[in-house]
């Protein structure tokens, strides 16, 4: 697994940048309702909405309901399979930046080890 | 692992050098923006006097060792059980969370139940007045 190339990867569920962020924001075990979501993430409702619920959809989250006072309101946690997937990704992109787009080294010297043999 | 499209649609670009470190530094961004915008202070009390509370009872009732063992059986299997299925991502039935609660609340309400009634009726009348007006008058300030 690690002489693949990162962009091997690389989760696409988190390619739009709300999702990312998403995730981001969930880190750490926090659980965070949707207002408070909306304003760290600056979103609107209906994309913050869509987000969550394509995370979802995935697994990757998961969302509670309940009441304050008379008001409902939904928390949304990430889930071990989402927290997973999003440290995966992470990685990757690590790794992007680190090889700067290259194939990792290994892939480069198991390539050069086939070369010739004197 | 594989690249993971989303379902039903070709695998997208991969990000260059740059948009890679872009999304690692809005990582960054977005838990500043977490730490700073959500007031956390209401949880980190709760939890201060939580913390009073449990030291307060565990002097108390240390010499009573076989309500403490109890007590800390109770908690060392609640932890347990919540640890394992915090780590599989098992999501816990409602009921089952619960039952360390209850468990709890046998175990001490009994003995402060039985010590209440030791006052006799009347006197069990007269502790659960003040104790419930003291509750109101917190739920009243608070």
């Amino acid at each position: 697994m690690a002489d693949k190339h990162p962009r091997l990867r690389l989760d696409d569920n988190f390619a739009s940048p709300i999702r990312f962020s998403l995730m981001a924001a969930l880190l750490d075990g926090n659980e965070l309702d949707f207002a408070t979501l909306a304003r760290i993430l600056q979103v609107g409702d209906s994309a913050l909405s869509k987000s969550i619920s394509h995370l979802h959809v995935t697994g990757y989250v998961a969302t509670r309901r309940g009441d304050v006072g008379s008001r409902p309101r939904t928390w949304v946690r990430s889930t071990a399979k989402g927290e997973r997937a999003f440290a995966a990704h992470l990685h990757a992109l690590q790794e992007i930046v680190e090889f700067g787009g290259r194939a990792p080294a290994q892939n480069v010297s198991m390539n050069a080890s086939t070369v010739r043999f004197e | 692992m594989d690249q993971r499209p989303i379902e039903g649609a070709a695998p997208l670009p991969v990000p260059n050098s740059d948009i890679a470190q872009a999304y690692l530094d809005q990582v960054r961004a977005v838990r500043e923006r977490r730490e700073a915008g959500v007031d956390r202070r209401g949880a980190a009390w709760i939890g201060l006097v939580n913390a009073i509370t449990l030291a307060v009872y565990i002097t108390v009732i240390s010499p009573r060792w076989g309500i403490a063992i109890v007590l800390g059986v109770v908690l060392l299997v609640a932890l347990a059980v919540f640890f394992i299925a915090g780590i599989l991502g098992v999501e816990m039935p409602f009921f089952v969370r619960l039952i360390p609660g209850a468990l709890a609340l046998v175990v001490l309400g009994a003995p402060a139940l039985r010590s209440i009634l030791g006052y006799g009726p009347i006197g069990a009348a007269v502790v659960f007045c003040l104790y419930a007006g003291s509750a109101f008058l917190d739920g009243r300030d608070g």
